[in-house]
């Protein structure tokens, strides 16, 4: 069952951000994605197996760490450095082309 | 039963009583641009029921009322064409096919030029409703998208192309796969071999069809509105939460208005600018923070504009629309598929009109149809 979660960090400006997220386990084991559209920095949303944004409906595929699936977002959604343990998930970094967009 | 007769004739005098330019009787609809679908929904603003789903063709954007009411046209970007709809019977007309990625459009008050922008062309097409073709192409940098004129006085339309990515980095990676796969063109349709961003709103004058003059705004444009005045023009642009108050005559930026960030949450997410509207007394101006879900209305009778109020709507808001009587506030609920109301005089939301699920609601245009 893929959860949403909020992750907050320290941006390089020393500003603290949140941002969205989603938890989902693959084959692979569990991922997690930013939830921001890579377009326009819309929150996208879970439409059935995938995720859509509401603003120009790109789509993406979750189980496929959010690859671009259509839509003017044209690349996957950003990537997120975490942790799993037994308890649970850790989100430890933000993909570096997110933090330019959030600064 | 007799209740039932008695609502109908308290309704049918509310419609006949609609405030519009003229004493002829009207009904008020709302048109809503399902560009998640295919569909516009008509709304009735008494009731704020569906009272007609017209499948127009794929992801509906662009709205355009003549100013009797008579007629919508809308344009479809997935099919590239503009619709005419019959108004009074809300059924549509006739099509015509412009070409790929239709945007925004807005109509002379003579209801005989068209102006509408093509997004991957760099191109706005200005199209004669008499002679149903296009008559005049308009070239410009980046990406049509938006395009306003003032409600008095039709003769300069205000374009605002905005960016293939809000930022230019992204846009210029945008453009180059883009190009790559062909579908960046001019407005002859021929492939573009460079793409260059917008930071400008085109002044067209109707009379020419050329561009006249530019004003500078420092990053793409979004949403736009004129006053019906044509003194002023409020914008959203990219990369700035808030909103550009410009002197039309003197084709400049004359204030620059932040919102106001007041929670955690808005201090630490991210958001844009995105939707703007003038009420129809032309005392305030309205635009949402999407992101942060929150509708701002500022006083424009005096400026510096005033914050009167911050009105969160629960949701992302994206465009905006007015009944013509000035009661009440439309917001487009993208993300939610919804559309808010909002009483202008409390600026309270007072109810959510749910649409079907990822019918997408973005454009949407409340109209005095006059009653036959």
């Amino acid at each position: 069952m893929p959860v949403l979660f909020k992750a907050r960090f320290t941006k390089s400006d020393g500003n603290d951000s949140v941002i969205p997220g989603l938890a989902v386990r693959t084959p692979a084991g569990p991922v997690a994605i930013c939830t921001y559209c890579p377009h326009e920095l819309c929150v996208i949303k879970l439409d059935g197996q995938l995720l859509r944004c509401p603003c120009h409906f790109s789509l993406f595929d979750p189980q496929h760490d959010g690859a671009w699936i259509s839509g003017p977002a044209l690349r996957r959604t950003f990537q997120l450095q975490y942790e799993t343990k037994a308890s649970g998930l850790t989100v430890t970094g933000v993909e570096a082309d997110l933090e330019r967009r959030l600064l | 039963m007799r209740w039932a007769g008695i609502m109908a004739a308290v309704c049918t005098a509310c419609l006949c009583s609609s405030p519009t330019s003229s004493s002829a009787p009207v009904t008020v609809k709302l048109y809503v641009a399902a560009t998640g679908g295919s569909e516009v929904y008509v709304i009735d603003v008494d009731t704020n029921a569906i009272i007609k789903t017209l499948n127009v063709g794929k992801q509906p954007h662009g709205i355009a009322a003549t100013t009797d009411g008579r007629w919508v046209w809308i344009a479809t970007e997935g099919d590239g064409k503009i619709h005419k709809i019959d108004a009074v019977h809300d059924v549509v007309t006739a099509n015509f096919n412009l070409g790929p990625y239709q945007q925004e459009m807005e109509i002379t008050n003579d209801g005989r030029l068209l102006y509408t922008g093509r997004f991957m062309d760099g191109c706005y097409d200005v199209f004669d409703t008499k002679k149903g073709k296009v008559v005049a192409h308009l070239p410009v940098d980046g990406s049509p998208h938006n395009v306003v004129k003032a409600a008095n006085d039709s003769r300069f339309m205000y374009l605002a192309p905005m960016n293939l990515s809000p930022t230019g980095a992204d846009s210029a990676v945008a453009a180059k796969y883009a190009i790559s796969r062909g579908v960046l063109r001019d407005c002859d349709g021929k492939p573009k071999a460079a793409y260059t961003t917008n930071d400008k709103i085109y002044v067209a004058d109707t009379l020419s069809n050329t561009i006249v003059g530019t004003i500078p705004v420092g990053n793409a444009p979004r949403p736009i509105v004129a006053s019906d005045d044509g003194k002023r023009l409020y914008a959203d642009i990219d990369g700035f939460l808030g909103f550009l108050v410009i002197d039309t005559k003197a084709r400049k930026v004359i204030e620059r208005v932040k919102f106001p960030l007041v929670t955690d949450d808005e201090k630490t997410t991210f958001s844009r600018a995105h939707g703007i509207g003038i009420t129809p007394d032309q005392k305030e101006v309205w635009t949402n923070s999407v992101n942060h879900g929150v509708v701002y209305a500022y006083d424009r009778t005096a400026e510096p504009v005033r914050l009167i109020a911050r009105i969160p709507v629960g949701a992302s808001p994206y465009w905006v629309a007015f009944s013509p009587d000035d009661r009440f506030g439309y917001i487009a609920l993208a993300q939610d598929d919804a559309i808010a109301v909002i009483d202008v005089a409390t600026h309270k939301l007072i109810k959510t009109i749910s649409l079907p699920k990822n019918s997408g609601p973005k454009t949407l245009q409340a109209v005095a149809v006059p009653v036959q």
